[in-house]
This record gives structure tokens, sequence and C-alpha cells, in this order.
């Protein structure tokens, strides 16, 4: 069983009114120009500007947009135990260490071959903890929901390897890491893990502590390539919000 | 500007001019100059002044590899100008000259001070007195040195980019050897980076009239996907990452296979008067006339231990140069079309002679040629004078193989070939190719390199077939190239009549007879030497002065060259700006949820470990009041906290901690001290028991990662079912304490919160402001508290709501400081301050957390049992200070005038109305009422000693 004091879904007071989660990188975003309104239940850049420009970065250079929105879910078991509930779960997916597998509307992501990081769409984390919950039942297995301790950024666009090159020695060559390839390493000299969810477009999850930090980092290496930030507006329009990729699958 | 007519591998564009300053004064260069080419064009021939002695100096191997031309450009010294290329406006200044680069009044130290200033007279004259030292260096740097920086920069823009760069080949050296190396590997299908000093890749086919074949290479590595990294130094080998330093990039190259194609440094030979403006490398005057169309001189002799002085004389002679005379070391030199070409035009050629000297003022004006003996002695009567404005010397060649030296291999002298070989047996994953190889290579440098590149390759699994077997038949043709070299006549190690300086290390203006000084003095290693004389230490990183040096400690001890070795070759191969290791001034930092909130409300922000907190808000000394008075609220994110469970979750905590954890209630906390195997303190904190089978430790703020990596360590060791899960970052945690936090959480909580429905020490599950939370009754500051745990995305809103419902009963926030201050009053511990790694909990006056009768093993037992047994020496103990005077954190405690113990923590209590602290002292003074006596920064103070906190000593307040 998870903890509901660490559910932001499940978070609400008496009434039924839920609180909005802050995405951990709001108040940055808000400082650098974008205008905040509520997505998937955070509070997050929604623009910061016209989206135009911000798909133009994304398209010729390099944007980066805040993902922390993403339900993130914690499943340790030993190996066997952990690849049965996955596949009980996501009808038959395979982990593995260093390839994502997207299933049941999910990135199923292996740290190591006892620990697996379940990225859900926003707002599907309660959905799919049940489920984990359940296929975990009676076994040796834990669930904890990490959504609000990871925070996540994606850094898209044709410079987005070089951009992150500044900060990562991940090696993140398409021959060593194809999409859905899936690393946990050192970004910016803390700890982090990277997914290439497709193309050149890669997400990169830290503890929320380093958010400030991370983002600090990210525009600091940011700045030759002409990297801009990009709201979850364009995000969505640039047709690679979790949504959108579930409904393609 | 004076240029030759058009050279047919010219690298400057003509079409375009630009113009630089140097000094001030206006220099008109074209697109493709150097700096160096540019001034010496305008007529410029002194481009520098000497470490040491302030002599002038001129271009010399134009080639990167000396310290001749070191200028600062746009405020940033150390720049070579020969291999800086110039841009439009940029600003030009000498270095190390005072009023002028012409007229430098530091040249006295050449004239007056040479026999004042032996080989480490800083150390000898300058040793006493001792305290004028500081004197003395300040003068010392400010004569030698090689450029300031200065110490604010304000309009500077350059900033160090840092980027990682993994590669399946790495290629340094782009010669004719790297550029095939590279392009073989990449036509294989390997990920390649190429990586040459100069401006354009090609070496030595540049200046050879290759520079043809040079682009045509240059262009199908590009198109073979190979990336080049040009002008860029890979300044280091450290375990297989090569640091490659381009303009203002560092690049980090991790590559499982390397090429190292960085080809030979020619060297200069050592006789009197062989640093005067005019005395040039071969190869460096063959440069300034192919690449940049400059004529280095009128009327040259060539003084050389090979052919490619004899080569050189031609090209120049197509220049332009008028050739006076050709001293050729070998008594009997091979017959060449060069040579041929010498002696068709009339040119004088003499056989087994060389340099013995280069007179003038300030500058060549004449040589003096003569045969030599096997010692280096002119023969008398061989003697030969002539005019001349430029002497080309030409040593032979070392290889540049320092990165193979630091990659793992030990260099060797070879005295058939008197140079310098690489390692015999390269470490996996390091070749080499070309001219670092030796001559052999160096004459067919394509095969070699191509050889280099079908290795690299094949190491990665590429290839076929067909390329292994090209493979073996180019190993094959380079073998019969070696079985056919004819060894060279080694040159002596100097040549000289024994009146002017011959200089050995011209970057550190180190003689020959500084070097024979040194050995008399019993520095008779080369690395002793090094160190005495600095011989190689400079700028050029002994690329002009090992071969010379190890010749001249050769002859001074009687060892043959072999025997002397080489000095060790660590990184930097080149010059780099220490901005290039300095990192970028971001540091990694930890913020809670709700730092912003903490800013707006004014808070001091410090460094606490790893995080970013609150200090104070302005007002210690009012925050801690409004904890004892009514109620203030901190926030405590940054402790560290893990979620234990499993079937064995409380047995392992049993293992963990000398108390029991696994009969704790569910919804009740334990406070625990972590011990090590050895029984020490290492972290503290709380366990919260959630259900049967899970629990919620928190530690100290800078333990967290510790105990994390401690838990999982021994979870790895003992198997046992349990699973550990850092949320660290996923909770906020703040600490609302106060006489007032049970009213203010009642306004925010349907939970009964009197006493008896939420006891101390109960941790409870419930909503806070509509937030889902976990509640800690627990009190480090002393008063009645809740640690209210909940989703870090929720953070800022629980915040506020707490702050808004607190608003009419006196609330405040209060900071790190007011922390400690409270925390002390109630003689609670921080670990890490008033431990040590000494530290057990019998010390620090904690026995009763220490169960020696439970049931199970547990970390450290053996030593808590054995210290149970012992007598303590020192204690834990908390003191007051009559008079208000607050002894310094580590001030010493003092029984009968020696050192007993010391303070750790100290702070003025404005609710005790003292100064209080904690101090180990004797156990014998650890009681009640027992005076200490404090020396602190010169000044004594008594203190009275408390085993019992200052404040709400039977923690009523905090129970209530």
């Amino acid at each position: 069983m998870s903890f509901e004091f660490l559910t932001v879904e499940r978070s609400g007071s008496a009434d039924g009114a839920v609180p909005v989660a802050l995405s951990p990188f709001a108040r940055l975003q808000e400082a650098a120009g974008g205008r905040l309104e509520v997505r998937d239940g955070w509070r997050t850049a929604a623009t910061y500007g016209p989206p135009e420009s911000e798909l133009e970065a994304c398209r010729s250079r390099v944007g980066v947009v805040d993902r922390s929105a993403l339900g993130k879910l914690e499943l340790q078991a030993p190996e066997a135990e952990l690849s049965a509930i996955a596949a009980e779960v996501s009808e038959g997916v395979e982990l593995s260490c260093e390839r994502a597998t997207r299933a049941s509307g999910a990135w199923w992501c292996s740290p190591s071959p006892e620990r697996a990081l379940v990225l859900t769409p926003p707002g599907d984390a309660a959905e799919m903890r049940d489920r984990l919950e359940a296929a975990a039942e009676g076994r040796f297995a834990s669930v904890v929901d990490l959504s609000a301790g990871l925070a996540a950024l994606s850094v898209i666009g044709p410079s987005a390897r070089e951009l992150l090159a500044r900060l990562t020695a991940l090696d993140l060559r398409p021959a060593r890491m194809p999409e859905q390839g899936f690393r946990p390493g050192s970004v910016g000299r803390v700890p982090a893990m990277v997914l290439r969810e497709q193309g050149e477009r890669f997400l990169v999850l830290v503890g929320s502590y380093h958010a400030h930090y991370i983002w600090t980092a990210i525009a600091d290496a940011g700045v030759q390539f002409g990297a801009a930030q990009v709201g979850a507006d364009a995000f969505a329009e640039l047709g690679a919000g979790e949504r959108a990729a579930v409904e393609a699958e | 500007m004076s240029r030759l007519p058009r050279q047919p591998g010219e690298r400057i564009d003509r079409s375009r001019e630009l113009e630089l300053t140097f000094d001030g004064k206006r220099v008109r260069a074209f697109e493709g100059d150097t700096i160096a080419s540019a001034l010496f064009a305008s007529g410029r021939r002194v481009f520098s002044r000497s470490f040491k002695y302030h002599r002038p100096r001129g271009l010399l191997c134009c080639a990167g590899q000396c310290a001749n031309c070191l200028v600062a450009v746009d405020g940033a010294p150390g720049v070579r100008a020969c291999t800086e290329p110039v841009r439009a406006g940029m600003k030009v200044e000498h270095l190390n000259a005072w009023p002028s680069l012409d007229r430098d009044v530091m040249r006295v130290t050449d004239h007056v001070g040479g026999p004042f200033m032996p080989v480490g007279f800083y150390y000898k004259t300058f040793i006493r007195p001792r305290r004028l030292w500081p004197l003395y260096e300040k003068v010392l740097r400010r004569a030698a040195g090689l450029g300031r920086i200065a110490r604010r920069q304000p309009g500077r823009r350059w900033r160090t980019e840092y980027r990682r760069r993994h590669a399946d080949v790495l290629v340094v050296g782009a010669g004719a050897a790297g550029l095939s190396a590279a392009l073989r590997a990449a036509d294989l299908g390997a990920d390649v980076v190429l990586v040459d000093e100069g401006p354009e890749p090609g070496g030595q086919l540049l200046v050879d009239g290759g520079h043809e074949r040079a682009r045509t290479l240059a262009a199908q590595a590009s198109a073979a996907g190979v990336e080049l990294l040009a002008p860029a130094s890979a300044i280091g080998y450290f375990d297989g990452l090569v640091a490659v330093w381009q303009g203002d990039t560092l690049h980090q190259v991790r590559a499982p296979q390397h090429v190292v194609a960085t080809g030979a440094i020619e060297q200069p030979l050592v006789f009197e008067g062989n640093d005067l403006p005019g005395v040039m490398l071969a190869g460096g005057a063959r440069r300034l006339a192919a690449l940049y169309a400059l004529a280095p001189g009128t009327t040259a002799v060539v003084a050389t231990t090979g052919e490619a002085g004899i080569e050189a004389a031609v090209a120049l002679r197509d220049a332009g140069v008028t050739i006076s005379g050709v001293a050729d070391l070998r008594p009997d030199p091979p017959s060449s079309a060069a040579r041929a070409r010498l002696e068709h035009d009339g040119v004088a050629l003499l056989e087994g002679a060389t340099i013995v000297a280069a007179e003038g003022r300030g500058k060549v004006e004449r040589a003096l040629l003569a045969r030599v003996d096997a010692a280096g002695h002119p023969l008398p009567g061989s003697e030969l004078e002539t005019p001349c404005d430029l002497v080309l010397v030409s040593g032979g060649f070392a290889p540049a193989s320092s990165l193979l030296y630091q990659a793992g291999g030990r260099g060797r002298y070879d005295p058939g070939a008197d140079s310098l070989l690489p390692p015999d047996e390269l470490p996996d994953g390091v070749h080499a190719a070309g001219a670092v190889l030796g001559r052999s290579d160096g004459r067919d440098p394509e095969e070699s390199g191509s050889l280099a590149g079908a290795r690299a390759a094949h190491a990665l699994g590429l290839g076929d077939e067909g390329s292994r077997r090209r493979a073996d038949e180019q190993r094959t043709d380079l073998r019969s190239l070696r079985a056919g070299e004819t060894p060279a006549t080694a040159p002596p190690a100097v040549a000289s009549r024994g009146a002017g300086k011959c200089f050995a290390c011209l970057c550190e203006d180190v003689t020959t007879k500084e070097i024979a000084q040194s050995v008399a003095e019993g520095f008779d290693s080369i690395e002793l030497s090094k160190r005495y004389t600095t011989v190689t230490m400079g700028p050029c990183q002994g690329r002009m002065c090992q071969l010379p040096s190890i010749r001249l400690m050769a002859k001074e001890t009687g060892q043959d060259l072999d025997a002397v070795g080489t000095t060790t070759g660590r990184p930097p191969w080149s010059t780099i700006p220490l901005g290039a290791l300095a990192g970028r001034p971001i540091e990694p930092a930890k913020r809670s949820s709700i730092h912003a909130i903490h800013r707006e409300l004014g808070a001091n922000v410090m460094w606490a470990g790893d995080w970013r907190r609150a200090y104070d808000y302005g007002d210690p000394a009012g925050e801690a009041r409004s904890v004892h008075e009514a109620a203030g609220l901190i926030d405590v994110s940054t402790l560290g906290k893990l979620i234990v469970r499993g079937r064995e979750a409380g047995a392992f905590l049993d293992r963990l901690y000398p108390n029991r954890i696994s009969n704790l209630e569910v919804g009740r906390i334990r406070y625990g001290v972590l011990g090590s195997d050895a029984g020490r303190i290492m972290d503290d904190g709380t366990i919260c028991r959630l259900d049967e089978q899970s629990f919620y430790v928190t530690t100290t703020s800078s333990g967290a990662g510790a105990v994390e990596e401690w838990f999982s360590w021994w979870l790895a060791d003992w198997r046992m079912d349990v699973h550990i899960t850092d949320v660290t970052g996923a909770l906020c945690a703040v600490n609302l304490a106060g006489p007032e936090a049970r009213a203010i959480m009642s306004q925010l909580t349907e939970l009964d919160c009197s006493s008896e429905g939420f006891g101390y020490l109960d941790g409870k599950r419930a909503r806070v402001a509509g937030v889902d939370c976990l509640i800690l009754r627990i009190g480090f500051v002393g008063e009645l508290g809740y640690e209210i745990h909940y989703p870090a995305a929720h953070g800022e809103h629980v915040w506020k709501a707490i702050m808004g419902a607190g608003s009419g009963r006196g609330i405040r926030p209060f900071g790190l400081e007011p922390q400690r201050v409270l925390r002390l009053e109630k003689l609670h511990i921080l670990v890490g301050q008033d431990t040590d790694s000494e530290s057990t909990p019998y010390g620090a006056a904690m026995p009763w957390i220490v169960k020696l009768d439970k049931e199970s093993d547990f970390i450290g037992r053996w030593a808590l049992t054995a210290a149970a047994e012992t007598e303590l020496e020192t204690a834990l103990v908390g003191f007051r200070v009559a008079g208000g005077s607050v002894p310094t954190e580590g001030a010493a405690v003092m029984v009968n005038g020696d050192m007993a113990g010391r303070v750790t923590s100290s702070r003025y209590s404005h609710e005790v109305g003292q100064a209080i602290g904690m101090a180990w002292v004797p156990a014998r003074l650890a009681a009640d009422g027992a005076t200490i006596t404090i020396a602190d920064d010169g000044h004594r103070l008594e203190a009275e000693v408390t085993t019992k906190p200052f404040y709400d000593p039977d923690g009523e307040r905090l129970r209530s």
C-alpha cells in the first residue's frame, strides 16, 4: 500500500476542493516570464509568449519544458517479482535496465533489476498506483508515489543532445542511447535519470530539491544554443503531450 | 605589410584585410594570419622578453610549441601569437617588460645580475631575513611572471563551456597520419573525433607543399562524419578521458580507442646566443614562408643534424632568402635531391660542422660555424664567421609522445636515432601513428595513420576480413620501411666557446651552466634537476628542452641518455587558462519547495550542507521568543526521510539502531541514534511506525544520503525482506512549535489535537488545509510542536495556510539560527557539531538509548558493550557563563592549565538570560554545579556545568 501523505492527487480538503499542486519550477517559470496556469492539476507555465516561437525553438534549436506533472511511481521487488508485477499490470511488458518500455499508457523504466520507475501521464498516477498495489498484494513488493519527489524537464530539439552534453557524461549518442533509452546517472553533477522518449526529446528527472539548480544549470548551458523555455500549451501542440502519444499508440 | 609573392599553400586571404592593435599601435593583417605573422609582416622581430633575464626573444617554432611569442589578447595573458588567428579589433599587448617591449629596464638583470643570479638564487639569497620573504616574493613575482590577470574584469564576456563527447575513436593530431587514421576508422563505421592544435588540419603537409593533399584528406574525413576540433589542444590523458581545450570550450572526450598522431617536434641546438631574435627552427621559418608568405630573413645560415635543415634551406632559397652557408653535423650525409640543389646553386655546405655562436645587438647579425669534435668542441682553424640576419637550426626531432606517456607508457632513448621514442608497448586501446613513432612511420604517415585507424576500428569489432587483410599488409610495409632506416649522427650536447649564455631551456632561462651547476650541487637525476633548475617546467612543457636537458645531464653525469631517462610528462600538455579548470559558477544546491517563500519573507539564506536554508528572517532573538511565547514555523524539509517497509522492517531497524524499534506501536514515534560498527554516533532522528510493516525514518539534514547508503549497504548484506525508499525530495516538512501551536493546528485539521487525542511522540496521518499529511508530535525546539510532512508540490499551500491560521496568534517564521538557540536551551545535540567520530551515546549523555539487553544483535553492540564497562573519560554537558560572554565554538576547556575538552555549541539565550552552551569535559566534571574554565582567544571564562536542560528541564511544555 502506498501512503496518502506522499500522494499529490489524493490530497484534498474536507469540502472536496483539491489544492493545486505547484510545479517545482513554477516560481522560476514565473520569473522567466511564464504565465502560470493549472494544467492537469498542477500549476505550471502555460506559455512564455507566442507559442509559435516556442515551437520554433523546439524545431530548430532547443526547447525546455516542465514535465513535473507526470506521475512517478517507484516499484521495488525482487527481479522475478518485479517482472511479474509489471507484466501483470501492463499486458506483458518486459523490463529492461537500459531501455524503457511504453505500455499501458506509461513508461516503464528500470534503474536497477529490482526497481522500476513507472511514469504515467499527468493525472493517471492514482489509477496506475492502484493497479500496481493490487498486483503487488501478497508479494514482497513496495509501491511508493514519488510524483512530488522528482522534478522533470524535457529537452527537445536538434541541439538537445549538445545542450545535455554540457551537463552530463552520459553517452547520449543514438547508437548508445536509442529512442526509449533510459539511463540513471548524473546531470549537472546531481543524481538524475534520463529517458530518450523519442527523436531528439530527452526527459530529465532529478530530485525536486534540485529543481532550482537544474533549471539554472540548463538555462546557463542553453545560452549558446538559443534555448527557449516552452510552456505546456506549446508542448501539447507539438504533438508530444503524453495523452497524444498514448492515443497514437 | 611586407609579403612574398603568393605561395601555393598560403593560408592568408589577401582580399580581406583587417586591423588589430599591438601595444596600442594599429597593425594591418590579412584574414588567415596569426597574430605573429601579422606582427612579423609589420616589421616586428622582438615578440617577448625572457622570464628571468628579460632578454629579447623572437619567433622560434611558429607552431605553438615554444613560449617565445606569448602575448596578452584582450587582457588574457599567455596566448601564443604564432597560432592565435587574428580577429578584427583584437587588442594585443606584450608581457613581462617595462616600460616597453623594445626598451625593458629589467634587462639589467641580464647584463649585471647574471653572476649573482645562479640557479636557485631565490632559495639561497632571499631566505634571510625570513620576515622579509613576503616582500621578496612580491618583487620576484613582479620581475618574473608571464603577465597579469586583472583582478576585476567587469566587461568580461568570456566563459568556459564544458562539453562531454563520447566517441568510438579519438585521434589526436590532424597531420597526414591523424587524418588518415580518422578517415580509415570512420570508413570502417567508427564515430571519430579528430583534434588538432593548428587552425587547419594538415600538419607538416601544409608546409611541405602537400596542402592540396591535406585539404583532400580533411574533406574526405569530414564527409565520412569525422568531427574535427581545431584549433584545439589535447591537454591530458586521464584514464581514458582526454581533455581537449578549444577556444572557450573544454571537451571531455571519452573514447575506448585512441590514436595518437601528434608528430614530432623539431629540436633547437644549444650554442651561444641561441635565443637571439633571428634564430629560428627550420620548420618555423618554413611555416612563415609557406603559410603566411613571409620571408623570415634576408640572409640565412643553416645548422642542422639531418635532412630537415637541408630541405628548409632549399625551400627558403626558393622563397628568395639568400643561404650563405649550411653546417651539417653529419660528417658523411647521404645524397639527396635537396642537397644536390644546394650544391648546384653554389651554397657552401660544411659537413661535420655546426653553429658555435650567433651574435648581434638584440638580433642576429652574424653566425660562427665550425667543425666540432664528438664532445661539441670547435676544431681549431675550422671556424667560419658569416654575416646573416637569420639562423635556421634543426637539432633533430623529439616525438610529441606526452599523451602516450600519460596513458601509461614510459619513453626510451634510441641512441641510433638520437631520439626519444614512444613506449614499445602501448596500453590497450591506445595506438600511435606517424612521426610520433619515429622517422620511418613519419616517412609514410598516411599508411601509418591508416593502419592505426584500422586497428582502432577493428578493436571495436568494426571492419571485415578485407580490412583486416589490408591492415596486415600495411603493417608489413611499414616494417620494411623501418628496416631500411639509416641512423643519424647524434649532435653534441652543446657547441660552445664557453663565452656567452647558451640556453638549454628558453622558457625558464635555464643555461647549460646552470644544469652543470645543479649536478655539481648534487641534483644529479633529471627529476631532481628539473625541480631545482625548473628546466622543462615552463610553458613549453619540455617540448623544446626535454632532449637538450637530457643530453646535458648525460654529459654532466657521464651516463648514457637512456640511463638519464626522461622527466614525467604530466597534464596539461598545453597551456590552458585557469578558467578552463574552474567550472561553471553554478553550485549544485538543494532547495525546499517553499524556498521562494523564505526569500519573499526576507530570509537571510545560507548554506547548510547541500542545502540553501533560511538562517533567520532578520530577528533571530525575536523569532526564538515567538516560539516560546506564541508560535513559530520553520521549514525542516531538509531532514532526510526514508520509508522502510517490508515483513522484516522492524527487525532490520533493530539491527541498525542500539534501541528497540520493532516493538514500537503503530502510530508512535521513537528517537534513534544511529551508530557505527565501532559504536560511534553517526546520525540521529526519529522513527515513526506507519503500519505493521512500514516505518518512516527521519535523519539529520546532512546525513540523509549517508544514512540511505548505510541502510542499503546493510540490507544488501543481510538480504532481509525490506525495501527502502528515499522520500526526502517528495515531502515538504515544517515544524509548528509553541504554546499556540495546538490552537493553530485545530483550525486546519479535523484531527483531535488535544493532549489526550494527540499525545507527545504520536504520529498521525490527517489532512491539514486539505492536504494529506503525516504529523509527528515531537519537539526539537522544546515547545509543544507538530512536525508536518506532506507532498512537496503542496509546500507553499500548507505553509501559507498555517501562517494564515496563526496570524492572530502571533505566529512568526523562524530560521536556522533561532532553532539552534532553542535546541541548545534543551541540550538537544546536533550530530556532527556536538559529536565527533569518537563520540558514543554514553559520552553524549544518552546511555538510555542503548539497549544492551536487546534480544537481537545490532551494529556496534560489541563496542558499546565494551564502552559500558569502561569508565568514561569525557562527557558532553551543558554550561552557562555568567556575564554574558559567549565563548567561541571550538574554544578549549582547561583543567589545571591543560586542555581537557572543547566547546561544541554556544549561544546567548535571551530566555535563559545567559550565554549557554555544550562542551566535552572530563567525566569527573560532568556534574551539576561543577565549574570549568574556557580559554577563548586569550580570555578565560568561568562556566558552570549543568546536565539538565536550561529550559523546561522536565519537558512539561514539550509534552503538554
